[in-house]
Formats: C-alpha cells, structure tokens, sequence
C-alpha cells in the first residue's frame, strides 16, 4: 500500500515536472524570402544611365542593346527603362526587348509564396510591361527564348506618376512548386514605333502569405 | 492484515490511556559546551498535542503517554534538533538521562549569508533578487541547501519573486506596498537581534498571516524570549563588504518583569568585490518588555538601520572582454578617492510597539502598532546639452565604430597587401583599455567654465523615496478544542511616499536649470507653476509627487489536528487604495498632472486549505492548495508615475494559483522531503523605461520621430512555475552526515500578454495619454529570467565531540535564462510593412527566430567549505567559524537582460552584424572564490 503511495506520487512529480514542453511562438508576420529593392544599386539620374548589375540577375535585351537602369528619386531606387531613347541610327537599335530576371528561386521549402511589387508608368503610349515565371529556364540569356514563361497577372499602373502595388499574386500554384522558379520583368518597346512608355519598378518582395 | 495490526493498536492505545496514568518518560537537557542546564526548551511527542518546556533545572517530564514506539522532538533557537525514538512502556516513567543540545551551526552560517542577500536584494534590477533572506529560518535540507549553498548563484524557490511571500517583524508586514518586496536592508546586521524567526514554506499556514505561495517568514523580537547573555563578533570578507562587527546583550526577564535586548553592528568596506563598491551599514537595535502580570505584557522595538553602498553596472560582452567581470563602470577618480556616482542609501527605521496579551491559556491576542519612516535614495549623474558621463556609452566604445561603414579604411599592411582598417574602433578601444571610468574631473571643468557662467551641465541627484508609514494589526490564536485551533488577523497601513528627484552635489557649479532641454516651450518645464528654476543644492527639481496608499486586510484560519489527519483552512479578505498626488505641474501633462489622481480600489481574496496525512510516526504526505487574488503593487499601478497622474491601462488584480503535494519522513537518522508543485499568476503586469529605435511609424509620428525614450506597459502577463523538490539528510555515524537536495523547475510565460508603449513626445493638450497599443508580444513559452531553474547539491559534513566541525558541498546549477525584451517580441519587430503585414528583407522565420533565441547561460558547479570550532573558557565560549565559497573561482553569469534599444529586424541585425553589437544584452556575474571569517565570544 505504502509503496503504491510513493510510486504513484514519484510518477506524480515527474509527469508534472516534464508535461510542460513546447517552443516559443513568434509574431505572425508575413516572412520574405527573397527581395529586391535595388537600394545598393549604384543609380545615375536624369540622363545618366548605369545598367542594373547585380550578381545573379540577368540584364537583357533581346532585340536592342539599352538594359534596365538604375535610377534614384527623393532618395529611392528603382529600376526604370524607356524605348525613349533607343535612338541609335547607326544599328538601327530602335526595337526593345528587355528582361530582368532574378536569380535562381527554391520554391520547395516555402508555402503560399506571394509575389509584391511597385510599377509607375510615365509618358505612357503603348510599351508593353509584363511579369513572368518560369521553372525550366537554364539561367542563361540564349536559354530566355526557349524557356517556357507564363504570365503573371500583376495590377499595373492605369495612370502616370504613381507607384502602383501588383497586389499579392499568388505562386502557390502546383506548377510552381521547384528549386528552380525565375521570375522575369519583361518591357517591350520600340522607338520608332512610338512606343516608349516609362516604367519604373521597385519593392520586389516575394513573401510565404501566412 | 496490516489493517488489523493498525486497528488492533488504536484499541489498545484507547484502552491504554484510559487505564496508565504514570506511563511516559523523563530527561534532563544540557548545553553540550557549557554542560548547563538548559531552560526553556521544548520537548514535544510528535504527531500527538503534547509537549511542555524544560524547568529551571532543564527537566521535563512526561506523564500519560500512550504506549509504543514514540518520537520525541526536542528543539530550542540556536541549537540543533533532536528526535529520539522512544518506546514508552505501560505503567512506567522511563529516565532517558541526560540529553545534550549541540548549538546549531547554521546559525553561523546565517552570518555569511546575509553577505549575499542584502547585495542582490538591494539592486534595482528586479533580475537579481534572491529568496535567500527569506530562507535563513528554516529547518528544512532542501531550505536550507538553497539559502546557503544556492543563493550565491540567485536561485529563488519555485522561481517565485520574494513579492509572493510575506515578510513580518513582530506580525508587522514588511512587504512595501510599492513593489511587495521586503526591504531586507530595514534589519540588515542585525542577524544576533532578528535570530528568533517563524518559516513556513509554499503556501502552508502561518500562525501570523494568511501569506503569498511563497511563504512566510516572521521575526520576533519579544526581548523576554531572547536567551540571557552576551555576544561579540567580529568578521572579516570579501563579498560586498570588508569587515563587520556586531556586538548584543539580552537580559532575560528580571523579578519586577522587565526584559530588554540590545544590539549594534557596523559593516563596512573601502571596495567591495566589484570594482567602486564602497560599502557602509550601521545597525543599531532595542527590545524592551515589561511583564505587568500574567496576562498582559508589552514591548517595544526600535530598529535602526543605516545602509549606504555604492553599486556596480551590468556590462556587455564586450565591455566584459575589455576590462574583466569586476569591471563597473559607475566610479571614477576624483582626489585619489575612487567616488561611485550610483550609491545606494536607504535609512528607514521602525518603531513598533505591541501589547501582548494572554487572555486565557488557550488564547493569545497580540497588537502591534508601528510607524517607519525613512528614505531610500537612488544617486545619478544628469547632465544637460553635454556629452554623456557614462563611459560605457555607445558611442565611446569599439562596437560603435567597427558597426559604422564610414569609419572602416583601406590601406596596405607590411607587405603591401591591402587590409581594411578600423582606426577610430582602434582608438576608442585603447581610450576605454586606458581609462574607461567616469571623469569627474572633466565635469568639475564643464561646470566651472566661464561659457557657462556658473551654471552646472553635469551634477549628481538622488532619486528619492522618503515615506511615512503607519501599521496596525491583531492577531489572535486560540485553541478551540483539543483538535481545533484559530488563528485570525487584521492589518492596516496607511503610507504617504514622497518621490522626488534632489539634487546632491553641482559638481563645481553654482546651479542648475529644471528643465528638459529635449523639448522646447511649455513641454520642457518640469514645473509650469515654478518654471526655469535655479536648483541649488538639496533642491528638488525634474520630478516630485505623493504616493498615496490605504489597505487593510484580514484573515481567519481553523485548523485542526487529528490522530491521522492534521488539515487547515483558511481565507481572507483585502482592500488596497492607491493615489497618485503630483506637486509640480509638468509642461508635457500640463492638464494631468498636478493634483491629486483618481483613488484606484483593489479587492481581494483568497483561500486555502490542506492536508497532512501520518501515515506512521515516521511518513507523512502532505497536501496544501491555495487560490487567491493579490493587487498589483502600487508602482505598476501609475504607468508614467513621476511625470503625470495617469493610470495603467487595463491594471487588474493577478489572480495566484498554487498547489503542492509532498512526501516526508522523519526518522531519527534519515529525514526526506519529495515536492511536487504547481503556481500559476494570472494579469501580471511590467513597466520598463528606456529608448527605442524604429519604434513608430514615420508616416504616423513625422519622419525623425521613429526613435524615442518611451515607457513599455506589459499587462496580462501569465506565468507558470511547476516543478519538484527533494532533499535528504542522513546520519552515516554520529559525527558524519551526508546530505544532498535536487531542484528541477520548469518557470515560464504562459500565454502572449499586451504590450502599450507610452511616449512622452507624442502627448499634446488634447492627447494626454500618448499610448500607442503594439498588439500581442509573444512571450509564451520563453523562460523566466533571474534563477537557475535546476540545482543539485551534495554535502558532507563532519562534527567533531570536540567542538569543531568542517563541511563541504558540491553544487550543479543549470537552466539561467536571459531576461527576454518584450517590445522584442511584438508585430513591430518582424513587419515592415504594416499595411500588408510583411516582414523585413532578410526577416526569414529561422533568421528571426535566431534573433529571439532566448540566451541561456551555461551551467556552473560551485564548491563550497564550512567550518568552525568553539571553547569554553570559565563561562564563556569562544567561536570560530570560516566559510569559503566558489572554491574553484568559477566565473559565471548569474542574470542579465536583452537591451530594447533596436526595436525592430533590420536594426537589430544591422546592430549584431559584426558579432559586437552596441546594443548587446547586459549581464550580471556571480562573486568568484569568497571567503567568509567570523570569530565570536559569548559571554
């Protein structure tokens, strides 16, 4: 009788002592896990043009040779291109096809990622702006044309001079979930052509939405 | 079978007392060392109702006792317990001869002890508090063990604060109503005069109080119950003091029925352990009793204690890496003399004067009325458009240039290849190698510069409590019944707190300006009924207002006591009344703070109850319980107290939950004791000062208002304590006995309370309570902060017949958490974009996740030896006593806490970037090898 006391009262003392386990929690917030927002980037301004070149991001152009700039304003970067001044007579460089892609992206060990950013169009007349992934592009500029892209379905600027949130779009589809994900900003102009609209891009976030 | 056994004995023991009137025994006690009689001495049948005191001659004599195998306790302060298994036979009154009282060596100890204690107990810092004071009573291994051998390291019991026990001096509450901590410096050196204390431990009954879940300590003072002679002594260590010398005479109660102790210490060092900490403490204590006849006598106590130290800083690692552990940061030179420019002073001496009265022989009504009054004062340097004193300032250290990217340079080693250098962090670092002390020369030239004609940019001010209280109480005990006994109590206070800042020392100006010169207009004036005045010395200036508090409370308690079954239960009731009265009419709170606040009303209860179940003479379990509602302390009650009437939001009564279960054994060799507990408090609250970066959002304060000295509300709070205790205590020979005491605890918050942050920048004439709500901090699950939540000890000790003894105990404590900032630990630090919710470049959930890792501290084993030796020469006895602790000079951290000043990801990464954060968590270290000298005469 004694000894079923005591037994029952050491088993007591331990379940208490060790039923209280578990971790900290931490605020919920929405964690990003890759963001671009080109404030090291080193920015000309008016007409000085310095190409965006950041370790693992692709520049490109594949139908003229102006790329994406880094420019500065009220003390913020951002990447902005124009077909404006493609005016090179003697290439004839006046069409523009112009990607920025980011580095290589694992999707694999995230959930509901959540891509954010900012656009502002100037002087708009018809360039074309588009955001797109891809999971089977090789990472090279001869492998942009025969990789498969998607586009994305961003909100965009439907008046000039204001910076426009994208809105969350949502990459948590099946399609996307690799180790291999690029996400390409994509503007298409032409000088002669007369399209040449301005657009100025920032605050690239993609984001676990939780 | 056994069943039949026990039943079969209770009819025989029935039988048995009815029938045997001269059955029980008889014995003689003797001082082992002075082999005199000894009167006084309390001999008592365990688990019955009876016992009796020793004569004159130190006899005692028991008639009527049951027959069988009994257990005698024989007991009397300041020496040793002793239990002697008896078997009592029928018809016959044993003689068990001469019985010797060997002196209780923990009384010794005790004297080393308050060495620790009263040093932690008295920083501000609530991370450093220890419940040693409150242990030293005890009886207890397990107590004991925490008291002497662990609260060197800051272990608390159950990792409870001291405000959830109760503290009295003849049933007067000692708990300040402020912060419900006992001021242990009251009575400190007075170790000889406050010896004859009452413990209780958890929430078990108190003859004098109904008590907190931590437990009760009562110090009588009665100078009738003080054993008549005389005691010098004198010591020598190394703590926070040098040398103390404490001398006390009792008279013993004379033929025309007076009795009077008196009692005087001095402590006193040039330089404590720490570096600058000057220590000096006088003790002065009185008890006077007349008898008037057998039911009525009264007395009176005076104590005096003068207590005055200077303290030492926290420090970063890598202020630690620099100067070393002893390293303080608040003394520097001045004419040869290292001056401390944080003293700490507190001179509050009591009165107290208490009838007692014996109504009958089963009834005792004591009242005591009190009154202290005193100060307590808190010195700083201000300073005022001048560069800060501090010389561990950020901006003076190496961590501030090594995290700035201006100051790093290229340049060509020997060779000519390139390196990258950091002269300026090169520079600070010799500067703070070479000096790294306050300059208090630099700031006598400040002040007596002719640019600023007389005034003082620097000068030095006590923050000052001087308070006025009142304390009445009654206590009644009474026996009811042979099985039921009373105990009830009243108690009022009434307290008046002066809080105000006085200026001390103009450091070479002739005054200085009361304003704030962060702000501008009204809002830096701190009095707009007396603006831009001129302070002098002993002025008051920058804040000044009353505290005002009112309680009352009562309790009753019945107890009984039954041959199998002893259980209690007990309740009480309390009322606590708090005010807030300003005096100066601040710029910022123009319309809130002068005048008196709206009375905040607090009601309480609480009950308990428990069991104690014999299982034989020998076993016991032991069951107690307790729910009760406590209100907060006065200080959490006024968050912004010194500036504006304004109270806490969401201030609530903490509900405390406890419960324990325990399993004993008393046996003449071997005594045990197995814990188990469970404490929950509920709506606990914090409030916390100090400057924040990135703490608002620019678009809502103006762009360079992000950043600001602000006031953090934590209310809500939850926390949870469980764990187990055990201690043992074995008599291997007779002079040899081993014992050893495990503590495993698990102390941690409990759910995710509120945080609000008060800025003072933000408040205007239409808003006067600038509270900005930051959601949730989620604290749930990190660990409380202050204590090692697990120790282990093994002792050893051997006791000589003649009259010297030598111990020595091995320590393991594990499981010290960093004390977590809150602010760290809300949305604000992990969300940039606050409209979206989300996080920080960089702010992935592992890296913010290792941000707020709570630090833990390594583990440490400390190695301590006792001894000591007495003599009788003629009539008096000569002692000894010495006490090394941390053998082995371990260096080891005993607390520290986060700093808040990098409030959100991207700065606290920013800040932690080169592994030497400005903004590092600040820690407190363990004393290294300490010894410990006492040599004593009694006489």
């Amino acid at each position: 009788m004694k000894k079923i006391l005591k037994l029952t009262f050491a088993l007591l003392v331990v379940s208490v002592a060790s039923s209280c386990t578990g971790d900290t929690e931490v605020a919920p917030y929405k964690p990003v896990f890759f963001s671009q927002s080109f404030e090291s980037v080193e920015a000309g301004s008016g007409s000085v043009e310095i190409p965006i070149n950041v370790e693992g991001w692709i520049n490109y152009n594949a139908l003229g040779l102006r790329n994406w700039c880094c420019k500065v304003a009220n003390n913020n970067n951002y990447a902005e291109f124009s077909s404006f001044y493609s005016n090179n007579p003697s290439t004839s460089d006046d069409n523009d096809q112009v990607w920025l892609i980011t580095p290589k992206i694992d999707f694999t060990t995230t959930t509901n990622e959540t891509l954010l950013f900012k656009t502002q169009s100037k002087f708009s007349n018809g360039a074309e702006f588009k955001v797109l992934i891809s999971t089977d592009f090789d990472g090279t500029t001869a492998g942009i044309a025969t990789a498969t892209w998607t586009a994305l379905n961003p909100i965009l600027p439907t008046v000039d001079n204001v910076f426009v949130d994208s809105g969350f779009i949502d990459l948590s589809d099946q399609a996307f979930q690799s180790s291999n994900v690029y996400i390409a900003f994509r503007y298409t102009g032409s000088k002669p052509g007369n399209k040449t609209t301005t657009f100025q891009l920032d605050g690239i976030k993609i984001f676990e939405n939780k | 079978m056994k069943k039949l056994v026990i039943s079969t004995l209770f009819v025989m023991q029935v039988f048995f007392v009815f029938a045997q009137n001269n059955t029980g025994f008889t014995g003689k006690v003797l001082d082992s060392k002075t082999q005199k009689p000894l009167q006084n001495v309390v001999a008592s049948i365990q688990n019955t109702n009876l016992s009796m005191l020793t004569d004159v001659s130190g006899v005692f004599t028991f008639k009527e006792v049951t027959v069988g195998s009994q257990l005698l306790q024989i007991k009397s302060a300041g020496y040793k317990d002793q239990l002697l298994s008896i078997d009592v036979i029928a018809g016959k009154i044993l003689d068990l001869g001469i019985i010797v009282m060997d002196e209780d060596i923990t009384s010794e100890q005790q004297l080393s002890l308050i060495t620790i204690t009263e040093n932690d107990l008295g920083d501000d810092n609530s991370g450093s508090e220890s419940t040693s004071g409150l242990l030293q009573a005890s009886r207890d291994v397990f107590q004991q063990t925490a008291a002497f051998n662990w609260g060197q390291a800051r272990f608390r019991i159950r990792g409870l604060d001291n405000e959830y026990g109760t503290t009295m001096i003849n049933g007067i509450v000692m708990n300040k109503i402020y912060d419900g901590r006992p001021q242990f410096s009251n009575w400190g050196g007075l170790n000889d005069a406050t010896r004859n204390q009452e413990f209780t431990s958890g929430s078990t009954p108190s003859d004098y109080t109904f008590g907190g879940i931590l437990g009760t300590q009562e110090i009588n003072t009665r100078a009738s119950i003080y054993r008549r002679g005389s005691r010098v002594s004198f010591s020598g260590t190394n703590t926070n003091y040098s040398w103390r010398t404490m001398g006390t005479y009792a008279s013993g109660m004379n033929t025309d029925g007076w009795a009077f102790v008196i009692s005087a210490s001095r402590r006193w060092a040039q330089e404590g352990y720490f570096e600058g900490t000057d220590y000096s403490a006088n003790s002065l204590f009185a008890s006077v009793e007349k008898k008037f006849n057998d039911h009525h006598s009264i007395g009176f106590t005076s104590i005096f204690a003068q207590n005055r130290r200077g303290k030492s800083s926290p420090n970063t690692n890598e202020v630690n890496d620099l100067k070393g552990f002893k390293y303080n940061s608040y003394w520097g030179w001045q004419n040869g003399r290292k001056r401390n420019s944080r003293d700490k002073e507190v001179e509050e001496p009591i009165n107290i004067l208490t009838h007692y009265w014996k109504i009958n022989n089963n009834t005792n009504l004591n009242t005591s009325v009190s009154y202290q009054v005193g100060h307590v004062g808190n010195s700083r340097l201000d300073y005022q458009l001048a560069n800060n004193p501090d010389p561990t300032y950020y901006k003076y250290l190496p961590s501030y240039f090594l995290n700035s990217p201006d100051s790093y340079v290229n340049g060509f080693d020997d060779q000519g290849n390139p390196i990258v250098t950091n002269p300026e962090a090169d520079a600070a670092r010799t500067k703070f190698l070479n000096d790294g002390q306050i300059d208090w020369n630099a700031m006598y030239l400040a002040n007596t510069s002719s640019v600023n004609m007389g005034k003082s940019v620097y000068a030095l001010y006590e923050d000052r409590t001087d308070d006025k209280q009142w304390n009445a109480n009654s206590i009644i005990n009474s026996r009811l019944s042979d099985k039921i006994s009373l105990n009830a109590g009243v108690n009022f206070r009434k307290l008046t707190s002066h809080n105000y800042q006085k200026l001390t020392d103009l450091l070479g100006g002739e005054y200085f300006l009361d304003i704030d010169p962060f702000y501008s207009g009204d809002a830096s004036q701190s009095d707009l009924n007396n603006p831009n005045r001129e302070v002098k010395v002993n002025g008051t200036y920058g804040y000044n207002y009353n505290l005002l508090a009112t309680t009352f409370d009562g309790f009753t308690q019945f107890k009984f006591s039954y041959k199998k079954v002893d259980f209690y239960l007990a309740e009480s009731f309390s009322r606590s009344q708090y005010q807030r009265d300003g005096l100066y009419k601040n710029g910022i709170y123009a319309s809130n703070s002068y005048g008196k606040s709206q009375k905040m009303i607090f009601e309480n209860f609480g009950f308990k109850g428990g069991l104690t179940y014999k299982v034989n003479g020998r076993n016991f379990f032991d069951f107690n319980g307790v729910y009760m509602t406590k209100a907060p302390s006065m200080r959490n009650v006024f968050a912004n107290a010194r500036i504006n009437n304004n109270t806490t939001p969401d201030i609530k009564s903490e509900s405390v939950i406890g419960a324990d279960a325990s399993y004993i054994i008393k046996a003449p060799k071997f005594k045990a004791r197995l814990t188990g507990y469970y404490s929950k408090i509920l709506n606990a609250s914090e409030i916390s000062f100090f400057y924040g970066e990135g703490l608002f959002d620019e678009v809502a304060v103006g762009s360079g208002n992000e950043d600001s000295f602000i006031s953090e509300i934590v209310t809500g709070i939850n926390k949870k304590n469980i764990g187990g205790e055990f201690g043992f205590e074995y008599q291997l020979t007779s002079t040899i006995k081993v014992s050893g005491s495990a503590a495993y605890g698990e102390y941690k918050f409990d759910n995710n309370p509120n945080l609000k942050v008060n800025d003072d920048a933000q408040a205007s004439p239409t808003n006067t309570n600038p509270l900005t709500d930051f959601g949730k901090t989620y604290l749930k699950g990190y660990r409380q902060s202050g204590m090692p939540q697990q120790a282990y000890s093994i002792g050893l000790e051997y006791r000589d017949p003649k009259f010297w003894w030598i111990g020595a105990n091995a320590n393991y404590l594990a499981d010290s958490y960093i004390d977590v900032s809150s602010i760290l630990r809300t949305k604000n630090f992990v969300v940039e974009d606050t409209a979206n919710d989300i996080g920080y470049d960089g702010g992935t959930v592992d890296a913010v996740r290792k941000a707020l890792k709570q630090e833990k501290f390594d583990p440490v084993t400390l190695v301590n030896l006792v001894g000591g030796k007495s003599w009788k020469v003629g009539n008096d006895t000569f002692g000894f006593f010495a006490s090394v602790n941390n053998v082995f000079d371990v260096k080891y951290k005993t607390g520290g806490f986060e700093q808040s000043r990098k409030a959100n990801f991207t700065e606290y990464q920013a800040d932690n970037a080169n592994g030497t954060p400005s903004f590092g968590s600040k820690y407190f270290y363990g004393y290294g090898r300490t010894y410990f000298v006492n040599l004593y005469i009694n006489f």
